[in-house]
């Protein structure tokens, strides 16, 4: 393995540890919680397709 | 569990118990974008996701719609490469209805900003790459590409950034080089 790929494979395996430690404190949302964090992600996402209608998202698939 | 996914094996995935049929449970469409409708599970510690009726989420490229198969590839790097935990449930309906359901863990946080992305990105060994297919992060060393690399589809938690859904793929050359990633 080359050292290029031998440090990609480090940052994977640091990824997997940060990702399990967070499962293992990881508590259950609360409907406030959720909503509160949807309404974050809405503010950021100006969701450019979804709002458009149906035939505008499928006119898309060809042009 | 890795495996290659030819369009013959997926074909017997879908039809076998490997990708079950699965139903739209209650809570099903609390919030939609672009790819995914996406809800809370009932225990509240995993996020729902849907893909649209007849789609598999986007791709890099011209095509911008993605294939089933290039949708189960896509959630295969995206735990190998992130370890995000994104597991599939299974397919719900059939045809142009058909969707598959997939859920994730759900991470408390707020979306990070475009620098903490980049900093995330570039600690990964990527290199930006603004595109005329839009912008994307490329590693050379194992020729893995990353698009759709916005706030909306991370969280930035207490251990970090969770991309949860970012666009990602190991790309032909051929697409490598019309997007000028790759020169020729």
């Amino acid at each position: 393995m080359s050292a290029g790929l031998a440090s990609i494979e480090e940052k994977r395996a640091a990824d997997r540890q940060r990702v399990a430690e967070y499962l293992e404190s990881q508590r259950p949302f609360t409907d406030a919680e959720w909503a509160a964090q949807l309404r974050l992600f809405e503010a950021v996402g100006c969701d450019t397709t979804s709002a458009l209608p149906f035939w505008k998202r499928w006119f898309s698939r060809w042009n | 569990m890795r495996y290659d996914l030819g369009t013959a094996f997926l074909e017997t995935l879908v039809f076998t118990m490997e990708l079950k049929p699965a139903s739209l449970p209650p809570g099903f469409g609390q919030t939609r974008g672009s790819e995914h409708e996406v809800w809370l599970s009932a225990d509240k510690l995993r996020v729902i996701k849907a893909t649209h009726a007849g789609e598999f989420g986007r791709k890099f490229g011209p095509d911008r719609f993605a294939t089933l198969e290039e949708y189960l590839e896509r959630i295969r790097l995206l735990n190998e490469e992130f370890a995000v935990r994104w597991q599939i449930e299974g397919v719900c309906g059939e045809g142009r209805s058909r969707r598959l359901i997939t859920s994730q863990p759900a991470y408390h946080g707020k979306p990070p900003t475009l620098a903490e992305i980049r900093q995330f990105m570039l600690e990964r060994g990527f290199e930006f790459h603004r595109t005329r297919f839009g912008d994307a992060w490329f590693r050379k060393e194992d020729r893995m590409l990353v698009s759709d690399a916005e706030p909306k589809n991370a969280v930035m938690t207490e251990n970090g950034i969770m991309p949860f859904d970012f666009i990602i793929a190991r790309p032909a050359s051929s697409l490598l080089k019309a997007a000028d990633i790759m020169r020729p």
